[in-house]
């Protein structure tokens, strides 16, 4: 029990000692990263601010894209939540702002230049749309500079060290706020001066007013227009003599001069916009002497519908696009209910770059080689008809998917191969494309490889030599790896596989099999003396005479010879003990003893059934043989000795009472072997009850592994051969 | 039963139960395809179907149109930079992700011009959580034609030498490389790349300066999953993955796991069987014929 406990004890501390060496082992890893989850928050005041300023740089830089592009990212900073709502505010804010304030510049400077048009009524106009603007910019700094002053309070700018960067940075944004307003302030007070000065100017000069009348008022693109009209003051004076300029959609068409009668006509052609509707106006600008004197005028616009016929195109593509190969591309014009043009002109992009210009039917097919280099994928090709005369111009695209065509392989291969030996590979390589020609071409198997090349016509022949390894039977994977010298075929990689026989190494295992399983045993059994499993099975032990008194004077004679009865002397006692156990070992056993049978060679005899009991048995009989044989005596202390060890067997064998009875006394050889087999046998049978022995399981195990592999390879032959 | 036998049974327990323990007990290696936890590849793995490669020889089993995430904490030797060229030129396409270990190599002997600054790249203002997690939220427009808009890094480095139409994702305005060798030397600013696409032959080579995105704990913060995905199909196309965890730093548990694992494959051969039929045979008939002597 107390070495069971000690076992247990020591297990559990090797047990611990490995767990903690592998943990320890596991925790040395180097730390690249961190766990995000259970990383610490961290908020910069001071980037935020300083992102701030910058955006604010580029509002007074009038460049409103910078500034919505910066801003629009602010949702994804690192920010308390509490500032969500003061950021958003920042936000919408001043990228109106940075939009206002390009807004303000362009109109003070197109009030300029109408106003130098004297153009008055439109400059005033102008003006108040601009203020109006600035006093909203005005409006939207107010709310930018409170959302930063949150901002301040939330991330304690205020508790911040004088000359701190988070104080520096959060002062420098109102700094720039500041700045902000102070130009729109400027920018106020020039507007008033610019209206103050268009009033002015608007009051002395003469209004002057123009007509203007076309003929048709729809027209196909390139057709004539006839206009006319007259120019007067609000008088009635007729102004002759003065440049007209007839405008479309705001750009200068033609200009006229009036006549005499301050009347002006003329035609125009349409210009070739191929937008539905035209806006034309007339517009008398004073020039030289009526500078200063008339203000200018410009007509209500006139709405010219524009004619024109529209035509779209339909593109069909080739299934398949491959780099270096050309790919069909068919097209049709459809006109709908307008006259369709004999040919037109059309250029041909992929993916944005011109290829080709040619001129084509109404219905078209175009073979459009691509690059060898091209990118495989999606790529798009755009067909545009360029506009002729009435025609609008038509744009038209379509996809296509570039890739490379996968070569087919017909591979002549066997199914069964031998090792060592070699393998002939014969086979062709080709796709819907044409053969895959002059290619080279990787065979593995194993570790044995080979390359080859494809001919013109795409096949290929290969022979491999295979090296000895210490496979028996299995699947072999011959790897065929291509890589195809034409841009339109992709490489390819295949895997096929065959039975692989080893026969060398399969002749070694059967060989080995037969060794361990036949041979050795034999030697085994010689050299011990002994026939392992092939003795008589144990049977019914016959029941043996008891032997008569002469036993026991066969076994102690000399004992019994020297004994004085009643002598109760160390050594008596000792004859004593020992006479006792031998009878209850013969009791036990059912021997006999033999004749001339020293003690020696009875212990020997009794050993093997006795057991635990057995080592002390043979002190037992030491002690008597020097007893007999030896001129000393016995002491006190040998016949405690000799006592302890009678107790010793005597409480030994009665454990093992029933196993000794298992010994055939009719097989009992001379000496002091016995049957170990029988013995053992016995044994087992009575210990372990009528389990398999030991060998059986040996002869068992490798029964099997014969059986499996021969019936591996039959299976795997009849497969094949199918 | 005597010391010797004690011993003997202490011994083959401890050995046993070590072995059991190595086998079984979970690796917490940083990007082992194994590991759950954290900082693992395990949830990549499961919802891509990536493959794992252990030795780039492999490469040359592997069909072209698949696409290899490699991270080389490890030197590789000239024949494996050769395997990967051979991969990349042939028409694969090589991800790239690395920071502080050895992919400068890898984008040397591929001629190209891209490095790693093995820099720590942080952005105290566009973070998650704090400035060693920076967002990345500018793209270029294939990927922003995915629907990719934030991508969350963790402890990243940056890209250096690449002209800027190839750049694929770049860091804030408010990113900084901080120079760690001289106080008083100025930081960089940014924005920096964080990944670009070069061709090379028939293939492409993608460069992530970050390979953390891909770890359990970070693969499904913002659109890390589909960012990385779509470098690994490059143009959308699907493609088979493979992660290449040969050049990994393992620690002592993780060799010992290839170790027993390989231990285990060489106990499977024949030979190896039959041995050890042997050794049983030979054992339990020297135990019989000593039985026998005993009697």
């Amino acid at each position: 029990m107390k070495a069971f406990r000690r076992r247990v004890i020591l297990a559990v501390a090797f047990l611990l000692a490995v767990m903690a060496l592998v943990a320890s082992q596991a925790a040395l890893a180097v730390e690249l990263h961190e766990d995000p989850d259970a990383a610490r928050t961290a908020f910069s005041g001071i980037s935020l601010f300083r992102y701030y300023s910058t955006s604010l740089d580029f509002v007074l830089s009038c460049n409103p894209a910078e500034v919505r592009a910066r801003l629009e990212k602010m949702p994804f900073a690192n920010l308390p939540q509490s500032l969500e709502p003061a950021t958003a505010d920042f936000v919408s804010s001043i990228i109106d702002v940075s939009g206002l304030v390009g807004d303000v510049d362009s109109a003070i400077e197109n009030i300029r230049q109408i106003e130098r048009q004297s153009r008055s009524d439109e400059a005033a106009q102008l003006g108040q749309e601009a203020v109006g603007k600035i006093s909203q910019a005005l409006s939207l700094l107010d709310s930018a500079e409170r959302a930063v002053v949150i901002s301040g309070k939330e991330l304690k700018v205020i508790g911040a060290p004088e000359g701190s960067e988070l104080k520096t940075s959060y002062y420098d944004v109102l700094t720039r706020i500041d700045r902000i307003r102070q130009a729109f302030e400027v920018e106020k007070d020039t507007l008033a001066t610019l209206n103050q000065e268009i009033a002015v100017s608007g009051k002395s000069l003469i209004s002057t007013r123009i007509t203007l009348g076309i003929d048709p008022d729809e027209a196909f693109v390139g057709d004539e227009v006839h206009f006319e009209g007259d120019l007067t003051t609000a008088g009635g004076e007729v102004l002759g003599g003065r440049q007209v300029l007839i405008l479309a959609g705001g750009l200068q068409l033609v200009n006229v001069i009036t006549d005499v009668g301050g009347k002006y006509r003329g035609t125009l052609a349409v210009h070739p916009e191929y937008v539905s509707e035209l806006i034309l106006q007339s517009l008398y600008l004073p020039g030289g002497e009526d500078v200063g004197v008339y203000a200018s005028s410009i007509s209500p616009g006139l709405v010219l519908k524009v004619l024109f016929y529209e035509a779209s195109l339909k593109l069909t593509v080739g299934d398949k696009a491959f780099p270096g190969r050309e790919i069909k591309v068919s097209g049709t014009f459809d006109y709908g209910g307008s006259p369709p043009l004999g040919s037109r002109i059309i250029e041909v992009y992929l993916d944005d770059v011109f290829a080709v210009r040619t001129s084509v039917q109404p219905t078209f097919d175009i073979d459009l080689k691509l690059d060898t280099g091209i990118d495989l994928g999606k790529h798009v090709v755009s067909i545009s008809g360029a506009a002729a005369g009435r025609y609008a111009p038509v744009v038209s695209s379509a996809g296509i998917e570039v890739s490379r065509e996968m070569p087919l392989l017909d591979l002549n291969m066997p199914g069964v191969v031998m090792i060592p030996g070699a393998v002939n590979l014969s086979g062709r390589l080709y796709s819907e494309l044409g053969p895959v020609e002059n290619a080279p071409i990787d065979l593995r198997i194993g570790n044995s490889w080979i390359q080859a090349k494809t001919m013109g016509d795409g096949t290929f022949a290969a022979r491999i030599n295979l090296r000895p390894d210490l496979g028996l039977v299995e699947w072999r994977d011959l790897q065929l790896s291509v890589t195809p010298r034409e841009p339109w075929h992709a490489p390819l990689k295949a895997t096929m596989r065959m039975l692989a026989v080893n026969w060398v190494n399969c002749g070694a295992f059967l060989a080995a099999l037969v060794f361990l399983g036949i041979y050795i045993p034999r030697r085994l059994r010689k050299k011990a003396g002994m026939r392992l499993g092939t003795g008589p099975k144990p049977s019914v032990i016959p029941p043996v005479p008891r032997a008569e008194p002469a036993v026991a004077d066969a076994v102690v004679p000399a004992a019994a010879q020297n004994a004085e009865p009643g002598d109760a002397g160390p050594g008596g006692r000792i004859l004593n003990w020992y006479r006792m156990i031998v009878r209850r070992i013969l009791n036990l056993t059912r021997l006999t003893l033999l004749p001339r049978q020293t003690l020696r060679e009875f212990a020997f005899e009794v050993k093997g059934v006795l057991g635990p009991a057995a080592q002390p048995f043979l002190d037992l009989t030491g002690m008597v043989e020097r007893l007999l044989y030896s001129r000393q005596g016995a002491t006190d202390a040998d016949a405690a000795r000799g006592q302890r060890l009678y107790r010793n067997i005597e409480q030994e064998t009665g454990r093992f009472q029933i196993a000794a009875r298992s010994i055939i006394a009719g097989e009992r050889v001379q000496g002091v072997q016995s049957e170990t087999g029988a013995i053992s046998d016995g044994l087992a049978s009575e210990m372990f009850g009528t389990a398999l022995t030991l060998k059986a399981w040996l002869w068992t195990v490798l029964f099997l592994a014969v059986t499996y592999y021969a019936v591996l390879l039959y299976v795997l032959l009849l497969l094949i051969s199918r | 039963m005597k010391l010797p036998g004690t011993l003997f049974t202490v011994i083959v327990m401890t050995l046993v139960v070590g072995f059991l323990s190595i086998w079984f007990y979970p690796t917490v290696q940083d990007f082992m395809v194994a590991n759950r936890t954290w900082n693992g590849l395990k949830e990549y793995s499961r919802l891509s179907g990536a493959a794992e490669i252990t030795s780039l020889s492999d490469l040359s089993a592997i069909p072209l149109d698949s696409a290899i995430v490699f991270i080389p904490y490890i030197s590789p030797d000239e024949s494996e930079l050769a395997n990967v060229k051979r991969f990349v030129e042939g028409g694969g396409n090589l991800v790239l992700m690395d920071k502080y270990g050895f992919g400068n190599e890898v984008l040397s002997y591929l001629g190209l011009t891209a490095r790693f600054t093995n820099r720590p790249l942080v952005d105290p203002l566009f973070s998650f959580k704090n400035e060693s997690l920076p967002l990345v939220t500018d793209f270029a427009d294939e990927l922003k034609e995915q629907g990719i808009k934030v991508v969350v890094l963790n402890h990243p480095t940056a890209l250096d030498g690449i002209d800027r139409p190839q750049w694929l994702a770049w860091s804030s305005a408010t990113s900084v490389l901080p120079d760690n060798r001289s106080a008083a030397a100025e930081q960089d600013e940014g924005p920096f790349p964080v990944a670009a696409s070069f061709r090379s032959g028939k293939g492409t080579v993608t460069v992530v300066s970050d390979p953390s995105i891909m770890i359990n704990s970070m693969l499904q913060k913002e659109d890390n999953y589909r960012f990385v995905q779509y470098l690994a199909s490059r143009g959308g196309k699907e493609m088979s993955v493979f992660v290449a965890t040969s050049h990994l730093k393992a620690n002592p548990l993780d060799i010992s796991k290839t170790r027993l694992n390989d231990l285990r494959e060489l106990l499977r051969s024949p030979y190896a069987l039959l041995g050890i039929v042997g050794l049983i045979f030979v054992g339990v008939s020297r135990y019989t014929v000593w039985k026998g002597k005993i009697r």
